[in-house]
């Protein structure tokens, strides 16, 4: 612990406290019945164009790009400005994909991509085989931010054998509301026609 | 052009404004020059981040001529 940067860690405390308390705060502010999965899985589609703006946001500047992004730029060089044109190129295609997606789902109450897939294709088969595509291609880009997080945690002067145990104890406990799912899947087999509701 | 397509998910000759920055983005070798240099940053890095700020226009310039 000799080599804390205390001045970083103290910075990085706050933000995370604000950060915390913002996020409970939020969870009361216009809440919904989180007892339905489009209130607790997509705010009950209620997000305008500015919560929407700070959501991509979110997605944008991850570990991925504070982290990798500029090590490899520092690594290899300009090779790392794939992420550029990327960006340049993705939007305007998640732009013209995700407008259409959004009124489909919207009309149709579909939650997931595997809703969708079974709704616009009618074979639960497909839908599954998307469902746990997507599940599994999430894995490695979680891991990715994990080692990232541990990069950020070791430049505030923290290793990582420290705080290991801690996160592998409290993340999963904090991240997945479970039992909430869980009732939700089990109301929604027994009445299909909720799902619209 | 605008109110030859009023219907959602329609044709809007707009959208070849993305065809553009595609092109622009996807050819490396155009802007794959130091010269002219920006501030002392080389052309291949400011061409790049402009795009950004760029196609960014033409996204806005797309959506508000293609919503209903």
């Amino acid at each position: 612990m000799q080599d804390v940067n205390w001045i970083a860690l103290s910075i990085f405390v706050a933000l995370f406290g604000f950060i915390t308390w913002l996020g409970f705060a939020a969870a009361r502010w216009r809440k919904g019945d989180l007892d339905q999965l489009h209130e607790w899985g997509l705010g009950g589609r209620r997000f305008g164009t500015l919560i929407t703006w700070f959501l991509v946001g979110g997605d944008v500047y991850t570990a991925y790009t504070f982290i990798a992004v500029p090590a490899l730029a520092f690594g290899a060089g300009a090779v790392a400005f794939f992420a550029v044109p990327y960006t340049i190129i993705i939007y305007p295609l998640l732009f013209l994909v995700f407008r259409r997606l959004w009124h489909v789902c919207h009309k149709h109450g579909y939650i997931t991509a595997g809703d969708f897939v079974r709704g616009r294709f009618g074979n639960r088969w497909l839908a599954l085989a998307v469902t746990v595509t997507g599940i599994v291609a999430t894995m490695p880009y979680i891991a990715l931010q994990l080692v990232g997080i541990q990069v950020v945690i070791g430049a505030l002067g923290i290793s990582g054998t420290d705080l290991s145990p801690i996160c592998r104890c409290s993340l999963p406990s904090w991240c997945w509301p479970r039992s909430r799912i869980r009732a939700d899947c089990a109301r929604r087999r027994q009445s299909p026609s909720s799902r619209t509701s | 052009m605008m109110d030859a397509q009023k219907k959602r998910g329609g044709w809007s000759w707009w959208y070849l404004l993305f065809v553009i920055q595609f092109a622009v983005a996807l050819w490396p070798p155009f802007y794959n020059k130091i010269e002219p240099t920006l501030m002392g940053i080389p052309f291949f890095y400011w061409f790049q981040l402009l795009w950004v700020i760029v196609s960014a226009i033409f996204t806005a310039i797309v959506y508000f001529s293609t919503s209903d």
